[in-house]
């Protein structure tokens, strides 16, 4: 589904003393189908954005347009319920959301409220367990009893039973280890990959969406600092800095090398074997000339 | 959703019950709940509202904040007095409701009890509205001093106590943070059937609880391995300074609880 966002404005805790405005008159489009990542620094307003997608905030002004429908600030509670199905939200830690007995109660809590049979629904659950790279022999453990990487997963995939149109995921990744956190990436690519679904990754760190992202938005002070393909926007290293966002490790290396040895890199977020490769293909490339 | 909760919220000012000593407003706070509980004739509530509604206008506290924290006890206040007007069988019959039959005395009651409730925690409020929590803590924590000989562990009670209230906006965060998780999953807090609120509930309390005993448990570990070891020999970086005004205070307080123990006979 495509999310039109025209001059939305968002204040928490309007009208009084705390008033803080969060959103200044965004206006931006997330085309359907794509992966897009939400860049900014703490409080730069990118939660606030995409917690308007699936109605938990109605703007103060201004207007979303998610597919076939708008929410604005008059818009009842009654017809967002319906955008909430079509929308997963996963938010930090999700794995604190975690309440029932076992872990298949917990998966299926979100199709069940949303309308589905208790058995229609509890058929998928061994598919989507495996999907999301747990044991099958977990569905009837209490969630509490795994492991944090574990819980994480078993949360994420409470979000993907109730197969969203459009997902978004704040900060996925935070506070794994590097090979859990690339598992989560590739989790998602691989479910983008086959429900062509829209997925919006909220980040702070560029690294993880380096590689999945197709667009990406970076905010700032509550509005829309740079937006465009996610190459185009890692490869304006200056002004992100100037932003006040950290460069990915990698990419900072590969542009390193690209100013010493002159070599076009074809992408910035190439895996450190490709990026050897190329370097190693530009270099027979000069011998030869 | 948890915007109106005052009880145990701090108001910054600088009126003469912010400047009074902690140890000072909590005796002034425990003889007017004595009173209030002593009070039951109209001429004594009339006095107590006298005495309450003076504190307050001492207190520098907007009366709209107060009357909005009020509102989640109305309830409690309502309920209270219902149940007193309808099962209290005293005085004439005024009216009669179905099976029910309401006595003079039964209103009287009801009334008497409802004042008792608001008062109740109109001062109390205004205690932790005028007191920083610390200076609270310390406060109690220096009058149950006495007590220590009788084995009352006077430094752990007001360490349980700061603890607990340096944890309401983190719970209530927490809280905030669970239900839109939940929401996102479709649960239905206020609408939907009593069923679905239910399980919504559910799907808040439980996840909230057990990071609460998490939170407990890390933050009993962090104070270990830092030697934490209670209140032994330790001096305060701000003391308590209790001034003329504030046995003055006491005095006006103690002298008006005794005169009112007569006056409403």
């Amino acid at each position: 589904m495509r999310i039109v966002f025209e001059k939305t404005s968002y204040t928490y805790m309007e009208n009084t003393p705390l008033e803080k405005r969060a959103l200044h008159e965004v206006s931006t489009t997330f085309p359907s189908g794509e992966i897009i990542a939400v860049i900014g620094r703490t409080g730069s307003g990118k939660s606030t954005l995409v917690q308007h997608i699936n109605g938990l905030l109605r703007p103060s002004q201004g207007k979303v347009t998610i597919g076939e429908r708008t929410v604005d600030p008059k818009t009842k509670k009654k017809q967002i319920q319906k955008l909430r199905e079509n929308v997963g939200m996963v938010f930090q830690y999700p794995e604190h959301q975690l309440f029932e007995e076992t872990v298949e109660k917990d998966i299926i809590f979100g199709p069940l409220n949303a309308g589905t049979s208790e058995q229609q629904i509890k058929k998928q659950v061994p598919m989507l367990i495996q999907r999301v790279g747990l044991d099958e022999s977990l569905l009837h453990q209490s969630p509490f009893h795994l492991s944090g990487g574990q819980m994480r997963r078993a949360a994420i995939a409470g979000v993907l039973a109730m197969n969203p149109q459009v997902l978004i995921l704040d900060e996925p990744t935070a506070s794994l280890d590097p090979k859990g956190k690339q598992e989560i990436i590739e989790l998602l690519k691989e479910w983008h990959e086959e429900k062509r679904l829209t997925i919006i990754i909220v980040t702070h760190d560029m690294e993880e969406v380096a590689d999945i992202a197709s667009r990406a938005v970076v905010m700032h002070d509550g509005r829309i600092a740079m937006e465009g393909h996610a190459q185009e926007i890692f490869e304006q290293q200056g002004r992100l800095e100037a932003l006040g966002l950290d460069l990915p490790p990698r990419l900072k290396v590969l542009s390193y090398i690209s100013v010493k040895t002159g070599v076009p890199f074809s992408s910035w977020s190439l895996s450190p074997e490709k990026a050897a490769t190329e370097v190693n293909a530009s270099r027979k490339g000069n011998k030869d000339v | 959703m948890f915007k109106h909760i005052i009880i145990g919220q701090y108001l910054p000012g600088n009126s003469f019950l912010h400047r009074m000593d902690a140890r000072a407003k909590l005796i002034a706070v425990l003889l007017m709940i004595m009173v209030i509980f002593l009070a039951d004739t109209w001429r004594g509530y009339g006095a107590v509202t006298v005495g309450t509604v003076g504190v307050w206008m001492i207190s520098g506290v907007p009366l709209r904040y107060i009357l909005k924290g009020m509102y989640p006890i109305l309830i409690l206040i309502v309920g209270t007095f219902l149940l007193h007007a309808f099962l209290t069988q005293e005085g004439e019959v005024i009216a009669t409701v179905g099976a029910f039959s309401v006595y003079s005395g039964g209103i009287e009651q009801g009334l008497f009890i409802g004042l008792r409730l608001f008062f109740l925690v109109l001062v109390t409020s205004l205690l932790t509205l005028t007191t920083s929590p610390i200076d609270l803590t310390d406060g109690l924590e220096q009058m149950l001093q006495p007590l220590k000989r009788f084995g009352v562990p006077a430094h752990e009670v007001a360490l349980m106590m700061s603890i607990a209230i340096r944890f309401i906006p983190t719970l209530f965060q927490e809280a905030e943070k669970i239900i839109k998780a939940q929401t996102a999953r479709g649960a239905k807090f206020n609408s939907g059937s009593m069923k679905q609120r239910t399980q919504a509930m559910i799907s808040l309390l439980v996840p909230l609880f057990i990071r609460a005993f998490k939170r407990a448990e890390d933050l009993a570990l962090a104070m270990e391995a830092r030697g934490y070891n209670g209140g032994e020999k330790r001096t305060k970086l701000r003391a308590l300074t209790w001034r003329r005004k504030d046995t003055i205070a006491c005095l006006i307080v103690a002298v008006s609880a005794v005169l009112l123990f007569f006056f409403q006979r």
